[in-house]
């Protein structure tokens, strides 16, 4: 398996930590970020093949960071993934609206999330 | 005819009376004989119709030739001539025949066949005008035809000497022969006793024919009869003198009138004019009637239940008096519609009732035609909308509030499936880790992280379980107080300790205590949750500012606790709303908050007989401070 790396961007210490955990344990390589700001700055020195995050963060959320994201050619082209307990379809439709690649509703199971990130990293060669 | 029942002396004036009669009811007569040609034609006949010839050069003419020289005057000249040709071949009567000009008059006919006996003594046409003007005297005549026309003619006609008496009375004024005769030489009053008539109508005629007499002057008036059919009618009668050559008076001749048809319009007329004014002031709506200079005409009794002024005084005023309203567009609207530019309008003004209550009334303004003055002029209904408007204000205020319910309640149920996914999504992650590092076999230690994640996230829930029953037990009033005397400074500073230092981003908060610290009865349990809810939302709403403090100041009679933060504030016209249940700022969207915390700091801050205060600053930070007394 090709080395991954995933941006994992959460401000609930222990979501943040429990994933990075079960990804590491599958074999991804994680950077943690404890808020949209503290993303921002390790995308200056990284670019991950895939980007999970929370939408509800103080200061900046999930949503107006994908913006961000897309907004700047050095990182619009990477997969984005939502990981909220905004479960409402309406939320979901925004964020997919904002370009997200994906909606993760919490609670989620191991299994789900593997299988998400799997379809969203690029293929192996 | 008229020999066999007058006598020699009244038959002196009563032929030159005839001729007179014939000018003085304005008619224009022509008679003919039996070999059709004019036996008689008055001045006025000749000039109605514009004749070049005196009546004088008319006798003895042919008819039709008379009435080719004036048919073109009729709209329909032809049928005109037709019936001048065919009339006195059936000898039928014809009354009131309407005949149209071209000059757009109209004249009324009437055509009679003259009789002496049994015998046909000829025709009169009678033609009716009312701009007949009379002119000279003509006393050329045939007094038997005179006299049958006089009892032709549809109305009373009588003429008395200057003794009172009868001298002529033509079949409408008595009916019957023998009556007419014998009527001959007596007073008024003496045939009416004969006739055993109202003796009270016979007195006012002989009033009037007295006073014609004396004063030399014409009378009109009206009488009022009851019919032998026992119908009301009324008569315009007439008394005029009659002058000799020395202008001194002969004889007076009186006529009269039906008019009771015309009367009875007139009732009509009034009844409905009455009835149409009864409605217009029984209705609610104002009506407002004006002229083509917008002076009002009418408005109805609905203006001075609403205003208490009364119509009269606007009479002839400006509409805009009235309403007393400075709204130019209004006023453009106005003469917009009164130049028929607009259809109509409709608004709303609002005036002051007697009352001295505003009221919304609503206006409808349109074009009225006058058509006896051919103009136009606005006519406008107010309709007073004024507690319409207050039902629609209380609804959209029902309405709201029910709109601000739903989304309270579809915010709380988002607030509790996020503080319960959230903690939940740490419990299921933890629990799978936890498989994974069974499996591979990995130390107590590491797997204790996880088993203890778990149990704070379950005491996490549990006590946001505790909150939400807290408030309903608030909401129910089912809480009991237990005090204890307690060290104030203390007792904070292990709350502090315990849960915030540090909070979970390193930060920490410090507790300042100014002047002397007292002990204070408290109930530990609630204080404790009181406190811990407003020092929290120091930490969550700074989040990235410096760290939160805590003052603690006593004071005689009471003790503050303030939480101070730099955090986002709270927007101030949302202060009000901070202690409703549920209730989250605005500018909060982005942190998890279950809106309850505050409301249970309120209530048992109230329970230790203390009160929260809070100033805030947007983007400042915010101070909450529970007062309590000792």
């Amino acid at each position: 398996m090709k080395n991954y790396s995933i941006l994992l961007v959460e401000d609930e210490l222990a979501i943040l930590n429990n994933l990075g955990t079960i990804l590491e344990i599958s074999g991804y390589k994680c950077y943690k970020a404890n808020s949209a700001f503290e993303a921002l700055e390790h995308l200056e020195n990284i670019t991950p093949q895939l980007i999970l995050c929370d939408v509800m963060m103080p200061e900046m959320d999930g949503f107006e960071l994908l913006q961000k994201i897309r907004q700047n050619p050095k990182t619009a082209s990477i997969p984005f993934c939502f990981l909220s307990a905004r479960a409402d379809i309406l939320d979901i439709d925004y964020g997919l609206s904002l370009g997200a690649n994906g909606y993760i509703t919490k609670p989620f199971t191991a299994k789900d999330l593997i299988q998400t990130v799997q379809k969203l990293l690029p293929k192996d060669e | 005819m008229l020999n066999s029942y007058s006598t020699n002396e009244s038959n002196l004036v009563m032929t030159e009376s005839l001729d007179f009669i014939f000018e003085s009811v304005q008619l224009a007569i022509l008679i003919e004989n039996t070999e059709r040609k004019i036996e008689f034609v008055n001045p006025l006949f000749c000039n109605l119709f514009q004749l070049k010839y005196t009546p004088q050069q008319l006798i003895n003419t042919k008819v039709l030739a008379t009435a080719n020289l004036f048919s073109l005057i009729f709209e329909k000249s032809a049928q005109f001539e037709k019936t001048i040709i065919e009339y006195p071949e059936n000898a039928e009567l014809v009354k009131s025949e309407v005949w149209k000009l071209r000059n757009g008059k109209t004249l009324l006919r009437d055509y009679l066949p003259i009789y002496n006996g049994n015998t046909l003594n000829g025709h009169i046409w009678i033609y009716r005008e009312q701009k007949l003007s009379t002119s000279s005297f003509y006393k050329e005549n045939n007094s038997a035809l005179l006299e049958n026309a006089l009892h032709n003619i549809p109305g009373e006609i009588a003429i008395f000497n200057l003794d009172n008496q009868i001298v002529f009375a033509n079949k409408a004024y008595i009916n019957s022969h023998e009556k007419r005769k014998w009527a001959v030489g007596k007073t008024l009053t003496q045939y009416f006793s004969y006739a055993n008539l109202s003796l009270e109508t016979a007195k006012n005629r002989v009033d009037n024919i007295s006073k014609v007499i004396e004063h030399k002057k014409a009378i009109v008036w009206e009488e009022v009869s009851i019919s032998p059919l026992q119908q009301t009618q009324y008569l315009l009668r007439t008394c005029h003198p009659v002058f000799n050559e020395n202008g001194e008076i002969e004889s007076v001749i009186e006529q009269s009138i039906d008019i009771s048809e015309q009367k009875n319009l007139e009732f009509k007329l009034k009844k409905s004019t009455d009835q149409f004014f009864n409605t217009l002031n029984s209705v609610n709506d104002v009506v407002i009637h004006t002229d083509d200079e917008l002076k009002l005409k009418f408005v109805n009794k609905a203006w001075q239940e609403l205003s208490g002024q009364l119509a009269e005084q606007y009479q002839s005023k400006p509409i805009f008096d009235l309403l007393s309203i400075k709204r130019y567009d209004l006023y453009a609207k106005v003469f917009s519609i009164l130049a028929g530019k607009q259809t109509g309008h409709e608004g709303e003004v609002s005036i002051l009732s007697k009352e001295g209550k505003e009221k919304i009334l609503k206006y409808n303004l349109q074009r009225s035609f006058d058509v006896e003055e051919d103009k136009h002029g606005i006519l406008a209904t107010l309709t007073d909308i004024t507690n319409h408007k207050l039902q629609e204000t209380q609804l959209l205020e029902l309405v709201k509030k029910e709109k601000e319910l739903n989304e309270l309640k579809t915010a709380f149920v988002n607030m509790v499936s996020h503080e319960l996914r959230t903690p939940l999504t740490v419990i299921s992650s933890s629990a799978e880790i936890l498989e994974l590092m069974i499996q591979t076999g990995k130390s107590y230690e590491e797997v204790c992280v996880y088993t203890k994640q778990i149990i704070d996230e379950v005491d996490k829930m549990t006590s946001f379980m505790q909150d939400l029953l807290m408030v309903s037990k608030i909401e129910a009033g089912k809480i009991v107080v237990h005090t204890s005397f307690v060290d104030i400074v203390q007792f904070v500073q292990r709350i502090c300790d315990a849960n915030f230092n540090p909070w979970k981003d390193g930060r920490k908060i410090e507790v300042e205590v100014k002047r002397e610290p007292v002990k204070a009865s408290i109930d530990q349990k609630m204080l404790e949750h009181a406190l811990q809810n407003i020092i929290q939302n120091a930490f969550k709403y700074s989040s990235g500012k410096a760290n939160p403090k805590l003052r603690l100041s006593f004071s005689k009679t009471y003790f503050t606790i303030s939480v101070i933060d730099n955090g986002i504030g709270i927007p101030k016209n949302e202060m009000e709303n901070l202690f409703t249940s549920f209730f989250r700022a605005t500018n909060t969207s982005n942190i998890s908050g279950t809106g309850i915390g505050l409301i249970v700091t309120k209530y048992f801050t109230e329970q230790h007989k203390g009160y929260v205060t809070v100033k805030s600053i947007m983007n400042k930070g915010s101070i909450f401070t529970l007062k309590l007394p000792y």
